[in-house]
């Protein structure tokens, strides 16, 4: 009797086979779809301004040509006065972040970011660095490009 | 009877499940976004929905990540919301495709894993982040989750291939 159950019990599961053709269009469909997104990151454009958002509102905004190292006030995870969460740093058009108060510390292991359509993001502190460019004029050439 | 053989079923892929998770904890990972994981536990999902029913796998799943980030310390941070969130939202659309007979396992898990993407990305625009911004990960996430979904799937039909074997012997 129970023997008998758990052998239909495996033929059931084993019908399925692994793949059938329309597995293939689902996977050329993600494919397709993260491709088209990818596209949608402006990535001509030449970074100028570091946009720190904290809770979804813009709450520092930095010329990236300047070096400097900048204390960010994160959203603080449980509640009360906001503490010091990151010190953003800016050096040579690039953007990282040190200090983090967190635990996990995956806003540093981001690494450095220089090009508009990058983040940083910190999730316990709320907090989202961007760069925003603008765009390239005809001849390749912007007033004062980041010269690396 | 047949709800204690259920009940232990259900015990054996939760606890399948946690082993692989923690263990994956330790292979790191190329993109460094909060909550991104390979996600390879998720075989013992597939496993277990072609095994019991909805209710069933809706409980493997939150004991899955109940249980896990009470072992990693991490229940009721962000973390935790997000990876409870899309392993829900997985599971949900992994169900409500595996009644039609449309799809192989390959198709269920790259479902599954792209739903539980979708839910994850979304939830940390909307309520912890509260920033479009950050749908700029979407498509690394949603590339690979759908190459350790595919590996998911065959770990899954091997597994029960070789638990199949196991037991006629």
């Amino acid at each position: 009797m129970a023997m008998d159950n758990r052998s239909n019990f495996f033929k059931k599961i084993s019908a399925r086979p692994l793949m059938r053709k329309n597995d293939l269009l689902v996977i050329g469909g993600v494919f397709v779809l993260s491709f088209a997104l990818s596209f949608l990151i402006p990535q001509h454009q030449t970074a100028s301004i570091v946009i720190v958002e904290v809770d979804g509102r813009e709450a520092y905004r930095f010329s990236i040509q300047k070096d400097g190292e900048y204390p960010i006030r994160g959203c603080h995870p449980v509640g009360g006065t906001n503490p010091v969460s990151h010190t953003l740093h800016i050096r040579d058009g690039q953007v990282y972040v040190e200090d983090a108060q967190c635990r996990d510390k995956l806003c540093e292991k981001m690494g450095k970011i220089d090009h508009p359509g990058q983040i940083i993001v910190c999730v316990p502190y709320k907090v989202l660095i961007r760069i925003e460019g603008y765009q390239v004029n005809e001849n390749g050439a912007s007033p004062d490009a980041v010269t690396r | 009877m047949e709800n204690n053989r259920k009940v232990v079923r259900i015990a054996l892929y939760v606890s399948l499940a946690l082993a692989v998770y923690l263990v994956e904890t330790f292979i790191p990972v190329p993109v460094p976004i909060p909550g991104f994981k390979w996600g390879f536990s998720n075989f013992v999902v597939l496993m277990s929905l072609m095994a019991l029913d909805t209710r069933g796998v809706l409980w493997v799943v939150v004991l899955k990540v109940l249980l896990g980030s009470f072992l990693t310390g991490k229940f009721l941070s962000p973390v935790f919301f997000i990876s409870f969130f899309g392993n829900v939202s997985g599971a949900l659309a992994m169900i409500a495709v595996s009644k039609t007979s449309c799809f192989g396992y390959i198709g269920i898990s790259v479902i599954g894993a792209f739903a539980s993407n979708l839910a994850q990305i979304g939830i940390c625009g909307v309520w912890l982040l509260r920033s479009a911004y950050i749908w700029y990960f979407f498509p690394y996430i949603a590339v690979m989750g759908t190459v350790s979904s595919v590996l998911n799937a065959l770990v899954a039909k091997g597994g029960e291939q070789w638990f199949q074997t196991y037991q006629r012997t």
